[in-house]
């Protein structure tokens, strides 16, 4: 039999109750209906079947599961599995089939899962984090510039989050339309109802956002600069775990992180024009 | 001292210098590190830097020689909005000397903070309150701040004479403490989560200013969370300031401030008691340079080794390299089978394995260990 299914959790749950009930059969993963279908038309044979047939009601015992949390640990949400599932399938590298047999693996007590007692659990669980602090880490050095009334970044991320960055600008900046420029030059703008338009966030061409942001000027952050050179402790510098916080891997994110890094490396200077005349 | 005309960005530099031993950091996101590795969140300043205090390791005490600043009300909003937008802060941390007085001064506060949140500003607002601030005030404050709190800066009534001489710590600190849990609760019983801001208090303690020991500190972090609600005290390690009265103290050594963090973490996080620390600490009462958690272990070794799959949450929280979330796991997802299926569950095993056991096996001899 081979078992079509969409890349979401509804779907990655209802495919792995299927292949509890049939094991040998092969499992075809797509995007939307609509790419299932296409991928399905590739393969030869009767029983091509989707998977919502096979698994019309994921019984209400394991959806339950799907949402439960371990208790918060001081003041941090522990991830329940809909969040382990879904931010494992944004992660660049994730094999939905692989992750299906993982939870297949352990239906119907799903929750073990999140235990990452075995190596494809803990692989799985390594996935999720690395999407979960990719996100932070965008939320936290990303430093967005103004141009022409609005706000303006460029963000690369390694894995699916784009979405979900924009929805996070679109409330962090509640008052400002923003650009984001993404690393394939595709080109968002959050917040696009306030210049009139009807979405909240909205896929722009180049020529609009140009038309939008203008011709980019030079940011400038020397408040910010004299602001982040203030709070140095100089009898307390610690170069290794400072290095360690704010690794260079993170210096592409934005041009103050880049500064930042570059102050950790060889401290701050303390002298300056000013002080020479 | 009157004060002499600077810049924006000279007062900028100036107050936010007098803020930076202030520890004040919200548990969301951290924007970027200092060289000296503490991370940034909140964009930190006093209103001003004069003083009509006279706290004996203050660099702001009144009478010293140092470059006085303010700023105003709306330069601290324009500020905290132009970093907010530019997410290098998650918000605001507001302390500020004493101008005048405490009602004077928590006004001028309150300005700002209700230009910001009347601008729509959402981030995280930390305001440090005057000693002897009114209650009024304080209720006006927890409408509007994430956390708000008065500082202890140490432990008791006559310490606390030693270092801060105009205020009292009876009056001004502690009554406002109970004000502040007061005006918290009330928030909570009229707002629902997610409706509006809960605030929570907070205070701090300047360690090893007046030479308490660490005994008298974690007795008085239990006091004050079980009279006034406190989850988390800040700490700040004593640094002497020159020209003051404390400038010939030797600094405190800043694994002090470390310990102190980890057993106020033992404290709030494991459900310990005071009492159940006491023998960590040396004849003086101070704590060794090491992780209580593990010496708690080492001088109870008639509770270990505890069988993973028997023993209970408290009892797993106790082993060293089994943190809350590990042992939140372990007992939700029973039997563990082996020491491989642990470490990939998150357990610290090379800390955890002479405390912990499998059914009959041990893996290292927990006298060999100690
Ligand atoms: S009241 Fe605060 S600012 Fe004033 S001297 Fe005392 S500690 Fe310093």
């Amino acid at each position: 039999m081979i078992i079509g299914y969409r890349r979401d959790v509804d779907d990655v749950l209802r495919a792995a109750i299927a292949l509890k009930r049939e094991p040998s059969a092969t499992l075809v993963c797509g995007k939307n209906t609509r790419d299932v279908k296409e991928k399905l038309k590739l393969y030869r044979g009767d029983a091509k079947v989707m998977v919502e047939a096979l698994v019309p009601h994921v019984p209400t015992a394991v959806r339950l599961k799907l949402r439960e949390r371990p208790p918060r640990v001081g003041s941090r949400c522990q991830p329940s599995l809909h969040t382990y599932i879904t931010f494992s399938l944004r992660h660049r590298q994730c094999v939905p089939d692989e992750l299906v047999r993982l939870i297949a693996s352990y239906y119907p007590d799903i929750g073990q899962a999140l235990a990452r007692k075995d190596g494809l659990a803990k692989k799985y669980f390594f996935m999720h984090m690395e999407v979960l602090r990719e996100i932070e880490r965008l939320k936290a050095h990303t430093r967005p510039r103004p141009a022409g009334g609005l706000m303006y970044v460029e963000i690369r991320p390694d894995h699916d989050v784009v979405d979900l960055y924009l929805e996070w600008i679109a409330k962090r900046v509640n008052d400002r339309a923003s650009v984001v420029k993404a690393h394939d030059d595709s080109y968002y703008l959050a917040n696009a109802n306030l210049l009139g338009h009807d979405l909240w966030i909205k896929k722009i061409s180049d020529e609009e956002a140009r038309r939008l942001i203008g011709d980019l000027p030079q940011d400038d952050f020397s408040t910010w600069e004299t602001y982040y050179d203030s709070q140095l402790i100089e009898s307390r510098r610690n170069k290794t775990f400072a290095k360690k916080m704010l690794p260079a891997k993170y210096s592409y994110i934005s041009p103050e992180v880049r500064l930042e890094r570059l102050k950790i490396e060889h401290g701050i200077s303390k002298h300056n024009l000013d002080d020479f005349f | 001292m009157g004060e002499k005309y600077h810049t924006l960005e000279e007062r900028m530099k100036i107050l936010a210098d007098g803020t930076k031993y202030d520890s004040c950091n919200s548990t969301t996101t951290c924007h970027t590190f200092t060289p000296d590795g503490r991370c940034i969140q909140l964009y930190k300043t006093l209103m001003t830097n004069s003083c009509s205090g006279e706290c004996l390791y203050c660099p702001n005490r009144c009478g010293r020689e140092a470059t006085r600043a303010s700023l105003s009300p709306d330069e601290i909003v324009k500020i905290t909005w132009d970093f907010y937008r530019r997410n290098a802060i998650e918000g605001l941390f507001l302390s500020s000397g004493v101008i005048g007085d405490p009602e004077l001064t928590t006004e001028r506060q309150l300005d700002v903070l209700r230009t910001l949140r009347g601008s729509g500003f959402n981030g995280y607002v930390h305001v440090r309150l005057m000693p002897g601030v009114p209650r009024d005030m304080i209720r006006e404050v927890s409408l509007l701040a994430n956390k708000f709190g008065v500082n202890a800066e140490t432990t008791c009534q006559s310490r606390y004479d030693e270092i801060c001489p105009n205020f009292d710590y009876r009056n001004d600190i502690l009554r406002r403490m109970e004000w502040t849990y007061g005006a918290v609760r009330q928030r909570r019983s009229e707002v629902r989560y997610g409706e509006g801001i809960i605030g929570a208090n907070d205070t701090q303690f300047v360690v090893g200013a007046t030479g308490e020991p660490d005994s008298e500190i974690i007795d008085t972090i239990g006091r004050f969370m079980d009279s006034y609600g406190l989850r988390r005290p800040f700490f700040m390690s004593f640094d002497p300031v020159p020209d003051t009265p404390l400038s010939g103290n030797k600094a405190s050594p800043l694994w002090r401030e470390a310990r102190l963090y980890q057993t106020s973490y033992l404290l709030k996080d494991y459900g310990l008691k005071p009492r159940d620390l006491e023998t960590v600490l040396d004849d003086r009462g101070f704590l060794p340079d090491d992780d209580p958690k593990l010496v708690l272990a080492r001088l109870n070794r008639d509770a270990f080794p505890v069988d993973v799959n028997l023993s209970t949450y408290s009892e797993l929280i106790r082993v060293p390299g089994i943190g809350p979330r590990t042992a939140n796991r372990i007992v939700r997802c029973r039997p563990v089978l082996s020491y491989v299926q642990l470490a990939s569950m998150g357990v610290v095993m090379k800390r955890a394995r002479p405390f912990i056991k499998l059914g009959n096996s041990r893996q290292t001899d927990l006298e060999a260990f100690v």
